[in-house]
């Protein structure tokens, strides 16, 4: 067990400001029954155990975040394409700026071109942004880039800047988007006290108040309408690219994959990327910023593999594409 | 209480101001690695490495690592002859691996499997619309499998070879 439930907490963190950052502050102080660590938490430093905790509520909004689309989209569960996926994934992380991070790949069962970053390390790519690379350094820079996002906390940061009332506002226009579709409703997430009990417990822990999980789930909601509609800064977009072609620069693949992947996805498929400009600033903006980048890294003179005899093996085995 | 609540945040905010983002280190691969002064291999030898020495790493610049050398002298040397490794913070890695299976709501996610098996997976075509995700129950079970695949160091290793002997061969034939 992570913790103890509170037993009381003081007048003053109650009405201490609802932010999520406030709200882990408050969880802190206000129990008076201390969490029972684990033997591993225990050897932690006092910095260690701060980044610990943080990021124990960054991997629950996360977890609600990638169930939801998991849930929504379905996912690819062939055990050797997932293999390859996260064996690529977590290469390219270790060269990342962040390797102490978790970073967790699957598939999302729909053809557009797409990929998501949840806070935690929960990265989630669809089958149609598969399809669309042409071998493996063009995948190696996508999931560098949602690596990036997860490293650089992009959206946890984001969400913890928003005040309690934005994310229940946020969290109930997702809820009236649905109001319409029978089917939607019937698989609609349940209400609080029916949800997560992990996530119901910690938010418990952090506000010191039973029946407090939806702040956690609501954080998940606001965080879900900002990887689907509204999208992240674009000044954090572009950071996330130049990061995530320098991760996979430096674990030894082509420079030029991104631009190329990009290129590609801009003149062939605009049907196809429809959602992901939605959330994202114009591909060709995105592409010209990375070349800035890669003349800055010299690119011209790095000879990158581009992992093409292993991409065609495992792209034989892809499943066929649903007809729609 | 109120300097604890204090502390801890302020604990919290100087490891996010920090960003948590660490050096790596390269590795030589074998006895007299030469670091350059410049990043080209026709640029002075500042100093040699042994085998096994490992020295701090920077950006990539061309077909060469920066790196600082532990008498303090900076230089390049070939991403060819070495090994990188990441600075992983250890003990906090054991404790995120650790925090993701403690973590897991009651029933291990069941409830939400029955669910979704009972409606099974829609179909959904390019019209859909994306944002309704939000409002579906979160199928915790995929998200445990995604947790109980950990990616050995080994498999990480074996395609880092893979991939490094696609640089050299490409490599080779311009090397005078």
């Amino acid at each position: 067990m992570w913790f103890g439930p509170p037993k009381s907490c003081h007048a003053w963190q109650a009405a201490a400001g609802f932010s999520l950052s406030l709200l882990l502050g408050g969880s802190l102080a206000c129990t008076n029954k201390a969490p029972q660590p684990d033997p591993l938490e225990q050897k932690l430093t006092p910095e260690q155990k701060a980044a610990f905790e943080d990021y124990k509520v960054e991997m629950e909004v996360g977890r609600n975040m990638a169930g939801r689309l998991l849930g929504y989209y379905g996912s690819i569960d062939d055990a050797k394409l997932l293999g390859y996926l996260n064996q690529v994934g977590s290469y390219v992380a270790s060269y990342g700026d962040y390797p102490d991070r978790r970073y967790m790949f699957a598939i999302l069962k729909h053809e557009s071109v797409n990929a998501f970053a949840c806070p935690g390390g929960y990265i989630l790519v669809t089958m149609g942004a598969l399809r669309h690379a042409n071998n493996e350094a063009e995948l190696a820079a996508v999931l560098g880039h949602e690596v990036a996002h997860v490293g650089k906390r992009h959206m946890y940061d984001a969400l913890k800047k928003m005040k309690q009332k934005d994310i229940e506002e946020a969290a109930l226009k997702k809820r009236q988007a649905t109001e319409s579709d029978p089917i939607l409703q019937l698989r609609q997430r349940p209400e609080p006290l029916d949800s997560s009990a992990a996530g119901a417990r910690l938010a418990t822990y952090l506000t010191g108040k039973a029946g407090a999980g939806l702040s956690i789930m609501a954080a998940a909601a606001a965080g879900m309408n900002m990887l689907t509609e509204k999208g992240l800064d674009k000044e954090l977009e572009y950071e996330a690219d130049h990061e995530g072609v320098k991760y996979a620069i430096r674990a030894g693949y082509e420079p030029r994959a991104m631009i190329s992947f990009l290129k590609r996805l801009e003149e062939n498929n605009a049907k196809k990327v429809k959602n992901l400009e939605k959330t994202h600033p114009p591909i060709k903006d995105r592409r010209e910023q990375i070349g800035k980048l890669l003349l800055t890294l010299k690119a011209e003179d790095i000879i990158g593999a581009s992992g093409d005899e292993r991409f065609k093996k495992v792209k034989l085995k892809f499943p066929k594409p649903e007809a729609a | 209480m109120k300097k604890i609540l204090m502390n801890q945040c302020l604990a919290v905010a100087a490891w996010l101001a920090a960003g948590s983002a660490l050096a790596a280190h390269v590795e030589a691969k074998k006895d007299g690695v030469e670091v350059f002064a410049d990043a080209t291999n026709k640029s002075a030898v500042v100093t040699t490495l042994k085998a096994g020495e490992t020295v701090a790493a920077g950006e990539r610049k061309g077909m060469f690592w920066s790196v600082t050398t532990t008498a303090g002298k900076a230089g390049f040397v070939s991403v060819l002859v070495v090994k990188h490794k990441p600075d992983a913070d250890g003990g906090l890695v054991k404790a995120i691996n650790f925090a993701s299976k403690e973590g897991r709501a009651e029933g291990d996610g069941t409830d939400a499997r029955t669910r979704s098996a009972v409606m099974g997976v829609r179909g959904l075509s390019d019209d859909d619309n994306v944002a309704n995700a939000a409002n579906i129950r979160p199928n915790l079970r995929a998200v445990y499998r995604m947790e109980d695949k950990p990616v050995t160091e080994k498999k990480m290793e074996q395609l880092g070879q893979q991939i490094f002997k696609e640089i050299a061969s490409k490599a080779a034939p311009s090397e005078d």
